[in-house]
C-alpha cells in the first residue's frame, strides 16, 4: 500500500495516510472537524453527526469520524451545506439542552460547539419530560437530562473498560442511557471506574465528590501517579487552594490510557483527611504501649518539635547500635514511597545503622515469585509487559483476582479477549475474569504445583512442548520428565478436583499457542509452597518457549505501587541495589567505595524473620517507615507480641496507624501527592511523579527525615532534591543507569536501561537469560501447613477488595471508597451458608487456632463451598488475626491464601 | 437459582448470541414477560453482557420487561387511521378498561402498521390477525376476550398457529 | 378481486389463494423451481448475467440493480457468503410481501435458491416481520416440503450445490427493513442501522459478503432465469422492465395487491383495478410509494409509478404502495400521522432522525391544534432536508416526506391551521 494518498480537501490537494479516516487526514492538515461522539480509542460510532462533511459526487453527507479516505477524494468540511447540517443537529440538542444545562463546571462539548457556532438556542420545542436525577452512587452524579446520546460511555464501559454495564434502553427518541437492565447506577453491576464520566461529553456524568470546588477554572493540574497497586497508572491531580479535588487519567500514558479504577479515580481524600499527621509525635513518659489500645491513641503521645524528635530518634538508634551491635536494629521501608526514598532507606540502614536487616512488604507478597524467577531466570521481574496481552493468542491468568487487584490490567485483559484472544482463568474463586474467559479451571486451594505438573503432562506426552527452546535456551530439562510423570490427567484430577478433559484442553491451548502468557498473583505467592507454586509455572513456560518473545512471558502481578522499586533499590535484606548480593565481596567493595564506609557483609533478616528475632531478644529497636504491620503480618496477635518486646520504635507514615500507635517517636510524613521521586511499575516501568499539593502541617517528605536522622547519627546526607538522590542510585544500579530525570519526563521507561543510549526493554530474555540458561526445577505438589480438620472445617483464603487497599490506611479514609464497601464482609459458598443457616447480612463468627474475628457475612458463589474468603483491609476486624504465620522456607513468605478456620453464627 | 421452565427453553439452543431474538420470543410466549431475572438468565446462557440483552429486549415492542394483560395490538397507521382507525383506538382503551374493570386481564395497545392495509382496519391478539375492523366487531371481539373466549368468530380473521 | 385487464402475471396467481401454489405439487405443475434446476445448468455466471441483463432492480424501496449486488458477492474473496430475504415488511400502505408469501411461497424460495446459487452461498436467511402469521405457516411448510423433495438442502435436485433456508422471525421494528439495521438483527442485537460503506456485499452478515434482496425481488428472479431477460423487460411499460406488485390502500373502493407492468400509473391503480374513491368523493391527493414518498396531489394521478418518472416528481418509487386520500381527509392530519408512525419507529442512534422525528411530530401537533406559530413552515422546510442529508439510513432520510410534501402542494390547508381552521373539519380543536 502506498504511504500516501492524494485528495482534495476545503480545495487544496493534500497527500495523506491511506488508511485515515476523513476526520484524521483534516486534523493531520490542521483542519478541525467539530464532533461530540467521537472519541479516538475506540471504534468511532457515527451516530451524533456533527462533523459531517461533503464529499464530491454523494447524494449525502459523510461522517468525517468514520468515512476512509479514498484516493482523488474531493471532501468540502466547510461548505455551506456541510455546515447548515452541522448547525441543524446542534439546535436540535439545544431544544433539549439548552444553554446553561450545564453549569456543575464540569463543562460541556455541546455548549461550547454551540457557542463555537454561534447558536444562542433553538427554534425547537423542548420535549414535555425529561428523565429524573439519579444519585443512587455515592461517587457519580447521573442525570440523564442532560445527556446527549453520543454513547461515549458505553464505549468508555463497554470496549475501554471492558465492565459491560452501561447500554441503551427503549429506542428513538425515548432511548436512554442504561445501566445493566435500566437500574439505578447504584443498584447496577457498576464497580465505579469513572470511565463513563470522564467519556462523557456533558454533565449527565459528573463527579459527586467536592462537586462545589472540583470544577474550579483556577484548578491546577500535576501529572503523577497512582498510589494504589503496581500498574502504575497516571493521573492528573486537579488542585483548587492546595487540595486535591479530582483525578483524571493521562490519556497518553501507556500505562492505562487514561483509563483509572474506582481507587484511583475516586481515593484520593484521605490526602487531606483531619487524621492526617502534621506533628511530631513523642510517647509520654511512663504509658505502656498498649495504652494505645484505649481510647484515643494520639493520647498516649505529646507533639514535639522536629529538632526534639530527630535528636531523640538519632540519640536512640545510636544508643541501640552501641549497646546491641548494628544487627540488633531492623528497617521496614516502605512500596508506597518513591525509588530514591527506597534508596537512602537501604543505604541508611545499611551505611547509617550497618545492618542488612532493611526489608519492605515485598516479603508478604512476591517474595517467593521473585525468589523463584530469579533462581531459574536470573531476573526476579515481569519477564513481559502488561500491554503485550494485545499480542498475546492464549492468556493465562492463574491465582490472580486481578479486576479487583490489578483493575487496569484486568481491563487490558478483558479488551484482549473481546479482541479475540484466549483467556483461560485458573483459580479456586470465581473471579470477575471468569466472566469473559474461555475456560476456568476451579482447582482446589493448595494444589497448583499438580495442576501445573498436569499440564505439562500432557503437553509433553502430546509432544507439544519447544525442544529447540529446550535445547538452546534451557538446563535441567531431564529432570522434569521423571517429576511430572506421577501427573496424569486423571490423577491431577483426583488431586485438584480439575476435569481432566478441561486439563487436558489448558495443555493443548497453551503448547499450540503462538505467543501465550501467565500472568500470576498472590493466589500463587502466598503459600508455605509459594516458591513451589511459582516455579512451576516457569517449568511451564520454558516447556513451550513460552518466555523470552513479545506477547509471552511470566509475569507476576506487583502490589504495591512502587513494589518493584522498593526492591529495586535494594530495600531488601541479601541485594544492595540492583540485585547485587551483599554476601558477594566484590560487590561489597564497590558499594563500599561508592558509600564510603565499610559494609557489614552478613546478609540481614527479612520481615518475618525479624518477627521471629524480635520475639527471641535479638532485634531491639525498629524503625518502620510507611508500612502498618499489625494489620498486615500473618497471626498478628504473634506479631503484636513480637513488637512490644522491642525496647524501642520509631514510625514515619501519613497516619497514627494500627502499628505507629505502638511506637516511641512517630515521624510525621509527606504522602504521595506532596512529592516528586519516581515508582517502578509491575513492569518494570520507571515514572516520574510530580508534587501537586504542600504536605499537612509540619509533615515532611520521607527522604528528607531520613537525611535529617542521617547527618544527627553522623552521616551526612546533602542531598539537593530527589533528582540527585536518583541520579546517585541510577550510577550504582546497572539496570538503572541509563536513566535520568530528564529521560523519565513523558511515559518512563522500562528496565533494564543500562546507558543513556539504551530505549528500555518491554521484555526481558530476549536472546538469553539474565542467569544464562533458564533453570527446570521441577517440584512435587505438598500440601498447605494446616489442612481443615472436624474443628476448623474451612479453609481461610485471604485478599483484597476493588474499594479497599492494603490495611485500609487509606482507602477507608476516602469517602467515595468507604462509602461503596464500607465494612468488612465474609464471603461464604450458599451451600455452606444453608448448612450454617446464615444469610447475607447475617454476622458471623470466624475463628482460627489463632485468633476470632467477627463480621458479616455475603452469601456468594464466588467462593468455592468448603472455603471462605476474607479481604484483610479491616483492622477492627482483621483478617490477619486468623492467619498462619507458616513460612514458605526459601522466601519466608506467610501463607495468607491457606488455614483452617470454623464459621459460627454470631448472636 | 434458574426457573426450570427457562432452563428448559434455553436448552432447545446452542448458546449462540444469534438466537437471542429466538430465545427471547420463546420466554416472551412462556411467561408473558422478560423480566429482569429472565435477563441475567438468558444473559448467562449466551455469554452476554445484561445490558445487550436489555438493550435488545427495549428494543424490539413485541418483547415487554413487565406482564401485562393480553395484549390487544391494534393498528393506528395510515391506510387503517384513513378507515377510522382512532375513533376505533378511542373506543377500544374505554371498552378494554370496562373490561379490565371486570377482572380481564386485557390491555389495549395501539401499534405500527400490521401490514394489512388492504383489509384495514386490522388488529392481532396473540397469534391472530382480524380485519377489517367496525365498533360492532372491535366490541365483540373485547367482550369474547373478557370472558375468555377466542377473539375471532368472523371470515377476515387469519389465524396462525397451525 | 381484480378487474384488471389481461395483464401478464409472473408472481401472484391469477386466480389468488384458489390457485394453492402454497402447495408444493401445485407450484411445481406451475413451473415452480424448473429455473432452478434449469440454473443448475447454465453455470452460476450465467445466471448473474441474465438478472443483470434483466435490468431487475430491487422492489424493496431503493431499486438498487439486483443483478450488480449479486455479481458483486459472486466475486468476493471471502468464500463464505449469505443470501438474505427481506421480509420485513412494516411501512404503512404496503402489504404485498405478505400476499406473495401468502400466495407463492415457493417462488421466494426457488428466488432465493438461485440467489445463493449465483452469488456462491450456501445458506440463506428469511426475515420475517413477526404479524405475518399466515405467512410464517405457509413459508415454514414450504420450506419443508421443499427440502423434503431435495429441492433445498444438502445437494439440491442431485447436483453438488447446497443451500439452506432459515427463517428468522423479527419482533416489532420498522426499521429492521433497512438492510444493516437487519444484519444486526439477524446477529442478536438492537436494529441500528450500521454505517455505509462497507456495505453489505463487501461485510454483511457477520461480516461475510451478503446478498440482500426484497421478497419480491428474490420473486422475480425464477421468470428472468427461465424466460431470459429480454421476456422480463418486455413485461414492463416504456422502458421499464418486469411487473411490480402495487399495494393500494386507503379510501379507495377496492384496495389490493395488484400485479401490473412496471411503470403503471396511479389512475390505472386507484380507478381501473381498485375502483376509485367510495361514498362520492373525490380523490385528493396519494402517497405514490409508501410513507416515506410523501404525498403527490390529484393531479399527478397520471405520472407512471416509476422509479424514474416518481423520482422526476420528487418522490419515489419505494415499495410500490399507493395510498389513495380523499378529500374527506385533512393533510395535516395524514401527514401528522405517518410522522408519528417515522417518530414511532426511529432507532435512536442518530441525532437528526432521532429528535428530528419527534420535533416535527411536536411541531405540526402545535400546527394541527391551533398553535403553531408564524415560521413553522419555513422551519420545518430547513429542517426536513438536512434530516435527508445527515441521518444515517433511509428512515430519517425520508421520514420527514409526508410534512415536507404536504406543504408542498397543499399549503392552503396547512395555513388554515395556522388560524384555527381545518378546512376538511378532521382536526378538532
Amino acid at each position: 500500500m502506498a504511504d500516501t494518498i492524494g485528495l482534495t480537501l476545503n480545495g487544496r490537494s493534500q497527500e495523506v495516510a491511506p488508511a485515515a479516516t476523513i476526520w484524521q487526514a483534516a486534523r493531520a492538515v490542521g483542519l478541525e472537524v467539530p464532533t461530540l461522539c467521537y472519541d479516538s480509542r475506540v471504534a468511532p460510532a457515527g451516530n451524533c453527526r456533527v462533523c459531517m462533511v461533503e464529499v464530491a459526487g454523494e447524494r449525502v453527507l459523510a461522517p468525517a469520524c468514520a468515512r476512509q479516505v479514498q484516493p482523488g477524494m474531493v471532501i468540502e468540511t466547510q461548505s455551506p451545506k456541510a455546515v447548515a447540517a452541522r448547525r441543524m443537529v446542534v439546535e436540535l440538542y439545544l431544544a433539549d439542552h439548552p444553554l446553561g444545562t450545564c453549569g456543575v463546571g464540569k463543562g460541556c462539548e455541546l455548549e461550547a460547539l454551540a457557542r463555537r457556532l454561534g447558536l444562542r438556542g433553538s427554534r425547537f420545542p423542548a420535549r414535555s419530560s425529561a428523565p429524573k436525577p439519579d444519585l443512587s452512587s455515592p461517587v457519580i452524579a447521573v442525570d440523564l437530562s442532560k445527556c446527549i446520546l453520543c454513547r461515549r460511555c458505553i464505549s468508555a464501559c463497554s470496549d475501554l473498560q471492558v465492565n459491560n454495564v452501561i447500554g441503551l434502553d427503549a429506542r428513538g427518541f425515548s432511548t436512554t442511557i442504561s445501566f445493566d437492565t435500566n437500574l439505578a447506577m447504584g443498584r447496577s453491576t457498576c464497580v465505579s471506574c469513572g470511565e463513563c464520566v470522564s467519556a462523557c461529553p456533558t454533565e449527565a456524568l459528573v463527579e459527586r465528590l467536592h462537586q462545589d470546588v472540583a470544577f474550579r477554572p483556577d484548578a491546577r493540574k500535576t501529572r503523577t501517579v497512582c498510589p494504589y497497586c503496581g500498574v502504575g497508572c497516571n493521573v492528573e491531580l486537579h488542585v483548587v487552594d492546595n487540595r486535591v479535588v479530582r483525578v483524571t487519567g493521562t490519556r497518553e500514558s501507556a500505562v492505562n490510557l487514561g483509563k483509572l479504577c474506582v481507587k484511583g479515580r475516586f481515593g484520593y481524600d484521605f490526602i487531606q483527611h483531619p487524621d492526617r499527621l502534621t506533628r511530631a509525635l513523642i510517647r509520654r513518659p511512663g504509658v505502656p504501649r498498649e495504652a494505645a489500645d484505649q481510647g484515643d491513641p494520639r493520647d498516649c503521645f505529646r507533639e514535639a518539635s522536629w529538632d526534639e524528635a530527630l535528636d531523640l530518634v538519632a540519640a536512640r538508634l545510636g544508643g541501640l547500635k552501641a549497646r546491641y551491635g548494628p544487627d540488633a536494629l531492623g528497617v521496614v521501608s516502605s512500596a508506597k514511597c518513591p525509588n530514591e526514598e527506597n534508596y537512602l532507606i537501604q543505604k541508611f540502614a545499611r551505611v547509617v545503622l550497618g545492618t542488612n536487616n532493611v526489608d519492605h512488604c515485598i516479603r508478604l507478597c512476591h517474595a517467593s515469585s521473585v525468589a523463584a524467577l530469579i533462581y531459574a531466570l536470573g531476573s526476579g521481574a515481569m519477564t513481559n509487559s502488561s500491554f503485550e496481552v494485545y499480542s498475546s493468542d492464549v492468556i493465562i491468568v492463574m491465582g490472580s483476582n486481578t479486576t479487583e487487584n490489578h483493575p487496569i490490567i484486568s481491563s487490558h485483559m478483558r479488551q484482549a479477549a473481546k479482541r479475540g484472544a484466549t483467556l483461560i482463568v485458573i483459580d479456586p474463586r470465581r473471579i470477575e475474569l471468569v466472566n469473559h474467559a474461555h475456560i476456568w479451571l476451579r482447582q482446589r486451594p493448595g494444589t497448583d504445583v499438580a495442576l501445573l505438573n498436569g499440564l505439562m503432562h500432557v503437553i509433553l506426552k502430546e509432544g507439544l512442548h519447544d525442544e529447540a527452546f529446550i535445547r538452546g535456551r534451557t538446563e535441567g530439562f531431564e529432570q522434569l520428565g521423571p517429576v511430572i510423570e506421577a501427573y496424569p490427567p486423571e490423577r491431577v484430577e483426583a488431586i485438584t478436583g480439575v476435569p481432566a478433559a478441561d486439563l487436558v484442553r489448558v495443555a493443548r491451548l497453551y503448547g499450540r499457542a503462538k505467543a501465550a502468557a501467565i500472568y500470576w498473583g498472590m493466589g500463587m505467592s502466598q503459600h508455605t509452597t509459594g516458591t513451589d507454586n511459582c516455579l512451576s509455572l516457569i517449568n511451564l513456560g520454558l516447556l513451550c518457549g513460552h518466555v523470552g518473545r513479545e506477547g509471552t512471558g511470566l509475569n507476576p502481578l506487583r502490589g504495591q505501587n512502587n513494589v518493584q522499586g522498593a526492591g529495586d533499590m535494594g530495600a531488601i535484606p541479601d541485594n544492595y541495589p540492583g540485585y547485587q548480593p551483599v554476601e558477594d565481596p566484590g560487590t561489597r567493595e564497590k558499594f563500599e567505595r561508592a558509600w564510603g564506609v565499610p559494609l557489614n557483609p552478613r546478609r540481614g533478616l527479612t520481615i518475618t524473620e525479624m518477627m521471629e528475632a524480635m520475639r527471641q531478644g535479638g532485634l531491639r529497636g525498629m524503625y518502620i517507615v510507611g508500612e502498618n504491620p499489625l494489620v498486615s503480618e500473618a497471626n498478628i496477635a504473634h506479631a503484636r507480641a513480637a513488637l512490644f518486646r522491642l525496647e524501642w520504635i520509631v514510625a514515619q507514615d501519613i497516619f497514627l496507624n494500627e502499628t505507629a500507635r505502638y511506637a516511641d517517636v512517630v515521624l510525621p510524613a509527606a504522602c504521595f501527592a506532596e512529592k516528586g521521586g519516581t515508582y517502578t511499575n509491575t513492569d518494570r516501568r520507571v515514572q516520574l511523579a510530580r508534587q501537586a499539593v504542600e504536605p499537612p502541617g509540619e509533615a515532611r517528605a520521607d527522604w528528607e527525615i531520613i537525611c535529617d536522622v542521617a547527618v544527627r547519627m553522623g552521616y551526612p546526607m546533602p542531598y539537593e532534591d530527589l533528582a540527585e538522590v536518583f541520579a546517585e542510585a541510577a550510577a550504582v544500579t546497572p539496570i538503572y543507569a541509563g536513566l535520568s530525570y530528564a529521560r523519565l519526563q513523558g511515559e518512563g521507561l522500562q528496565w533494564p536501561c543500562a546507558d543513556a543510549t539504551s530505549v528500555g526493554a518491554p521484555f526481558l530474555h530476549k536472546e538469553r537469560f539474565t542467569r544464562g540458561l533458564g533453570r527446570f526445577v521441577p517440584c512435587h505438589q505438598r500440601p498447605p501447613r494446616e489442612l481443615p480438620d472436624d474443628d476448623f472445617p474451612f479453609v481461610l483464603n485471604t485478599g483484597r477488595v476493588l474499594e479497599h487497599w492494603h490495611t485500609g490506611s487509606m482507602t477507608r479514609r476516602s469517602h467515595g471508597l468507604d462509602a461503596l464497601y464500607p465494612e468488612l464482609l465474609v464471603s461464604i459458598h450458599p451451600l455452606d451458608a444453608d448448612e450454617l443457616r446464615v444469610r447475607s447480612g447475617d454476622r458471623v463468627q470466624v475463628v482460627s487456632r489463632r485468633g476470632r474475628i467477627t463480621a458479616r457475612a455475603e452469601v456468594t458463589e464466588q467462593t468455592p463451598k468448603g472455603s471462605i474468603f476474607i479481604p484483610f483491609h479491616f483492622a477492627e476486624a482483621a483478617a490477619n488475626l486468623l492467619t498462619i504465620d507458616a513460612l514458605d522456607p526459601v522466601a519466608k513468605i506467610p501463607e495468607y491464601k491457606f488455614c483452617a478456620v470454623r464459621v459460627e453464627r454470631a448472636a | 437459582m434458574p426457573d426450570s421452565a427457562l432452563a428448559r427453553i434455553l436448552a432447545d439452543f446452542r448458546g449462540e448470541r444469534a438466537e437471542l431474538l429466538p430465545i427471547l420470543h420463546r420466554v416472551q410466549e412462556a411467561f408473558g414477560c422478560i423480566s429482569e431475572a429472565h435477563q441475567q438468565e438468558v444473559a448467562r446462557a449466551l455469554r452476554l453482557p445484561l445490558y445487550e440483552v436489555n438493550g435488545v429486549v427495549s428494543f424490539y415492542t413485541h418483547f415487554s420487561k413487565t406482564r401485562h394483560g393480553l395484549p390487544l395490538r391494534i393498528c393506528q397507521d395510515l391506510a387503517c387511521h384513513l378507515r377510522g382507525a382512532s375513533a376505533l383506538i378511542r373506543d377500544l382503551g374505554a371498552w378494554v378498561r370496562q373490561a379490565q374493570g371486570r377482572g380481564a386481564e386485557l390491555t389495549a395497545e395501539p401499534v405500527s402498521c400490521l401490514g394489512q392495509c388492504d383489509r384495514a382496519p386490522a388488529m392481532m391478539v396473540g397469534g391472530e390477525i382480524i380485519t377489517e375492523l367496525t365498533p360492532q366487531t372491535l366490541q365483540a371481539v373485547v367482550e369474547r376476550l373478557a370472558s375468555g373466549r377466542p377473539a375471532s368468530t368472523n371470515g377476515a380473521t387469519e389465524v396462525g398457529g397451525r | 378481486m381484480s378487474a384488471a385487464g389481461a395483464s401478464p402475471r409472473i408472481l401472484l396467481p391469477p386466480e389468488g389463494e384458489a390457485a394453492r401454489l402454497y402447495e408444493l405439487d401445485a407450484s411445481r405443475r406451475r413451473g415452480g423451481y424448473t429455473a432452478l434446476q434449469q440454473a443448475l445448468a447454465l453455470g452460476p455466471a450465467e445466471v448473474v448475467a441474465r438478472v443483470k441483463a434483466s435490468g431487475l432492480r430491487g422492489r424493496g424501496g431503493a431499486g438498487f440493480p439486483a443483478g450488480t449486488k449479486w455479481e458483486f458477492v459472486s466475486k468476493a474473496p471471502d468464500p463464505v457468503r449469505y443470501i438474505v430475504c427481506n421480509a420485513n415488511e412494516d411501512e404503512p400502505g404496503t402489504f404485498k410481501d405478505r400476499v406473495l408469501m401468502e400466495q407463492n411461497p415457493h417462488l421466494v424460495l426457488e428466488g432465493m435458491a438461485l440467489a445463493g446459487y449465483a452469488a456462491g452461498a450456501r445458506e440463506g436467511y428469511l426475515y420475517l416481520r413477526s404479524e405475518y402469521v399466515r405467512s410464517r405457516e405457509r413459508l415454514r411448510r414450504a420450506l419443508a416440503d421443499a427440502a423434503a423433495a431435495g429441492l433445498l438442502g444438502d445437494r439440491v435436485l442431485g447436483s453438488e450445490f447446497s443451500f439452506r433456508i432459515h427463517l428468522f422471525i423479527g419482533a416489532g421494528a420498522y426499521v429492521c427493513g433497512e438492510e444493516t439495521a437487519l444484519l444486526e438483527s439477524l446477529e442478536g442485537r438492537r436494529g441500528e442501522p450500521r454505517l455505509k460503506p462497507p456495505f453489505p456485499t463487501q461485510a454483511g452478515l457477520w461480516n461475510r459478503p451478503t446478498v440482500i434482496n426484497n421478497v419480491e425481488t428474490l420473486a422475480s428472479v425464477p421468470f428472468i432465469v427461465r424466460e431470459g431477460p429480454d421476456a422480463y423487460q418486455a413485461l414492463g411499460r416504456d422502458g421499464q422492465a418486469g411487473t411490480k406488485i402495487y399495494c393500494l390502500s386507503g379510501e379507495v373502493a377496492r384496495p389490493g395487491a395488484y400485479e401490473l407492468p412496471m411503470g403503471a400509473t396511479a389512475r390505472e391503480l386507484i380507478f381501473d383495478h381498485g375502483g376509485g374513491i367510495g361514498d362520492g368523493r373525490s380523490l385528493k391527493a396519494f402517497a405514490p410509494g409508501g410513507a416515506a414518498s410523501g404525498f403527490l396531489p390529484a393531479g399527478k394521478v397520471d405520472v407512471p409509478l416509476s422509479y424514474e418518472a416518481l423520482a422526476n416528481e420528487g418522490s419515489m418509487l419505494g415499495p410500490g404502495a399507493v395510498i389513495a386520500v380523499s378529500d374527506r381527509a385533512c393533510m395535516v392530519d395524514v401527514a401528522l400521522n405517518l410522522l408519528r408512525f417515522f417518530a414511532r419507529e426511529s432507532c435512536g442512534k442518530c441525532t437528526p432522525c432521532r429528535v428530528g422525528t419527534e420535533k416535527l411530530v411536536t411541531l405540526v401537533e402545535g400546527v394541527q391544534q391551533g398553535r403553531g406559530e408564524p415560521g413553522v413552515f419555513s422551519l420545518i422546510q430547513e429542517l426536513g432536508p438536512q434530516m435527508g442529508l445527515a441521518s444515517i439510513c433511509g428512515l430519517g432520510q425520508t421520514g420527514y416526506n409526508p410534512v415536507t410534501t404536504g406543504l408542498r402542494w397543499f399549503r392552503e390547508e396547512f395555513d388554515a391551521h395556522l388560524v384555527g381552521r381545518c378546512p376538511a373539519g378532521v382536526c378538532v380543536r
